[in-house]
């Protein structure tokens, strides 16, 4: 949010770390020596790491290099995807409840926990095995998914800004309460939202690969770190590469994300001054 | 007519009874000073005033504003009522600005609110506004954040902030409580020359007699969620009708000069409002208590231009010795 957040090495690096990662995933594939979906017929199937393909080719004689690249690109779409519905639907459902209060808080954070009580993980493969694979359904299901922790965090957070006296101001100088939740509830919670949001992106990650690890995701010659991890760990004694580094990228991600969000509450939760 | 009429107010929460009857007006135009030590009601009688108390408390009682009965009103008659005829500056001038907004934005919202000015005059206006509650270009401030302000500074924006809309009567609850000495003083003198210059109703609320003195042309003690005692400002301070009334003063350490004085203790506690004793709720800490205290409570009763809850008031008012020639400045 400020300048001087970042020049906390804690909150630097990682940061520093996803940014390589996504220029990577972005400009990566137009360095590779071939298009993702290729074949290179010269080069041997499962080749190792060498100076024509710097991550290897897999089992087809692709270039690992750009599909570790382009699978990134996916696995960082949907966690940015489902991270956005995530805060939308969690803000404006944990605001609403935590200002309301009273019965309307009441139902509305049963819905929550009814939801956080749901299989989910079972839903998604029941519906991925119903319907297909369909890129859409990973979205709206991780989405669906992800708000639930971001709507109780934004709900405990307004009930405690309810009682600081610059709502109160707020109200007694005869603002609605659209316009209290819009001005002033919804900007004092950016700090708690962009902490849950930075672990919430990780979570969405994960789910997706596991759901392509499973075979229930992206489906070919698309791909994400979760599928390449998946086809690497099937030829994992031959060509290790293959397993390597889509998973090497995967779990640096993650734990980039983990940890900026780690560094950004501690940074937040210092007395503001 | 009176702006603000406060009859038989009762607020409960849950069986917890803060505010037991409490009755006053304030006409237009008019400063009444709300005392009482810590914990006995002012602040829930202002937070009652403005519908601000939270959902669960029980109110009875009438709050009525010109011909509006403001007891039990909606939040959409509410909003239109707070802000641009009832305003409120509170006691922490560091706490009751959003921190994220800059002073400017916060200002002119509530005019944007209820005059649907402009942004460009609305800002105008409020520039103005800090310009009358002195500060020092209101241009540049406008564009600040809270936190750039001092706390004295802070205190004087929110002044302006409740301003702003024009209200005719405005609530200030310990708005100076928070703050230095000498800067209490300077915005209690920035508040009174505004109440005059606008001709505005003003409610005091302070637990310091020496603010009283200075800016309250009326002033009401409360004790244990009631008004025990109400009447005009000097008359009061120099004949105590309450035996609580005399003790605050009689425990007043004598100092020259107009520095205000923070209520001293009496001896014993207040009572705590889920165990109010029977009968009257100072007889324990009373010096001139008699056994009818201990079995019936007290009513206000008005004698002449004071109102006083007390049995030894029963006779004439009483004249309290040594009280009567101090200097209230
Ligand atoms: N929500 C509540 N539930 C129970 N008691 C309360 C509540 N709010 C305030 N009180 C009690 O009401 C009394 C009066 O409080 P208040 O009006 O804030 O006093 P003050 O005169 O210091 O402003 C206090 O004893 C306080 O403990
Ligand atoms: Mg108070």
């Amino acid at each position: 949010m400020k300048p001087a957040l970042l020049r906390q090495p804690a909150i630097a690096v990682p940061a520093a770390i996803l940014l390589l990662i996504v220029l990577l995933a972005v400009f990566g594939p137009w360095l590779a020596p071939q298009p993702f979906d290729a074949i290179d017929f010269d080069a041997e199937w499962g080749a190792a790491p060498s100076a024509a393909h710097p991550f290897g080719t897999d089992d087809l004689g692709r270039d690992l290099f750009a599909r570790v690249c382009v699978g990134g690109r996916l696995s960082l779409a949907v966690g940015l995807v489902s991270t956005l519905v995530s805060l939308a639907i969690g803000i404006t459902w944990g605001a609403v409840a935590g200002w309301f209060g009273g019965r309307v808080d009441a139902v509305m954070m049963r819905v929550v926990d009814i939801l956080y009580a749901l299989p989910f993980m079972f839903f998604v493969i029941l519906l991925m095995v119903l319907f297909g694979r369909h890129e859409l359904l990973i979205f709206v299901a991780i989405g669906a998914v992800s708000w639930l922790d971001m709507a109780r965090i934004v709900r405990g957070q307004t009930l405690a800004l309810r009682r600081q006296p610059f709502i109160d101001a707020a109200v007694v100088s005869g603002l609605g309460n659209a316009a209290i939740l819009v001005r002033h509830v919804i900007p004092n919670l950016l700090g708690v939202v962009i902490v849950c949001a930075t672990l919430t992106v990780p979570q969405a990650i994960l789910v997706e690969s596991f759901l392509s690890f499973l075979g229930l995701g992206i489906q070919e010659p698309a791909t994400s770190w979760g599928a390449l991890v998946n086809d690497g760990a099937r030829a994992m004694e031959a060509t290790p590469w293959g397993l390597i580094f889509p998973a090497g990228f995967l779990v640096l991600t993650l734990l980039a994300f983990n940890w900026l969000g780690d560094a950004l509450r501690a940074a937040l939760d210092a007395p503001r001054r | 007519m009176s702006l603000l009429t406060v009859d038989a107010l009762r607020v409960r929460h849950r069986a917890v009874t803060v505010l037991d009857g409490v009755s006053f007006a304030i006409a237009a135009g008019e400063s009444l000073g709300l005392v009482g030590e810590s914990g006995s009601g002012k602040s829930q009688t202002a937070l009652a005033v403005l519908g601000l108390l939270p959902a669960t408390a029980t109110v009875e009682g009438s709050i009525r504003f010109r011909d509006e009965e403001l007891r039990g009103a909606g939040r959409a008659q509410l909003d239109r009522v707070r802000g641009s005829r009832i305003a409120m500056v509170f006691q922490d001038p560091m706490s009751s600005l959003n921190p994220y907004l800059r002073i400017g934005v916060q200002m002119a919202e509530v005019l944007q609110q209820h005059r649907g000015s402009s942004r460009a005059a609305a800002l105008h206006d409020a520039a103005r506004l800090l310009d009358a509650v002195r500060i020092s270009d209101p241009r540049r401030r406008l564009t600040q954040y809270p936190h750039e302000l001092s706390g004295g500074m802070r205190q004087r924006v929110l002044i302006a902030m409740a301003l702003l809309a024009q209200p005719e009567l405005l609530i200030a609850d310990e708005p100076t409580t928070a703050l230095d000495v000498t800067v209490q003083a300077e915005v209690l003198a920035v508040l009174d020359d505004l109440r005059r210059d606008l001709g505005l109703a003003l409610l005091l609320i302070t637990h310091d007699l020496g603010v009283v003195s200075g800016n309250c042309e009326r002033m009401a003690v409360m004790y244990a969620g009631r008004i025990v005692e109400a009447g005009n400002t000097a008359d009061v301070l120099t004949r105590p009708a309450h035996p609580y009334t005399a003790a605050l003063l009689a425990t007043r350490p004598v100092l020259e000069g107009p520095r205000p004085i923070r209520l001293p203790s009496i001896a014993g506690q207040p009572p705590d409002p889920a165990r109010r004793p029977q009968g009257c709720a100072f007889s324990p800490r009373c010096q001139q208590v008699m056994p009818i205290c201990q079995t019936h409570a007290p009513v206000l009763r008005q004698q002449r231009d004071r109102s006083c809850a007390c049995h030894v008031g029963d006779e004439p008012l009483l004249p309290t010795d040594g009280a009567a020639d101090r200097n209230f400045a």
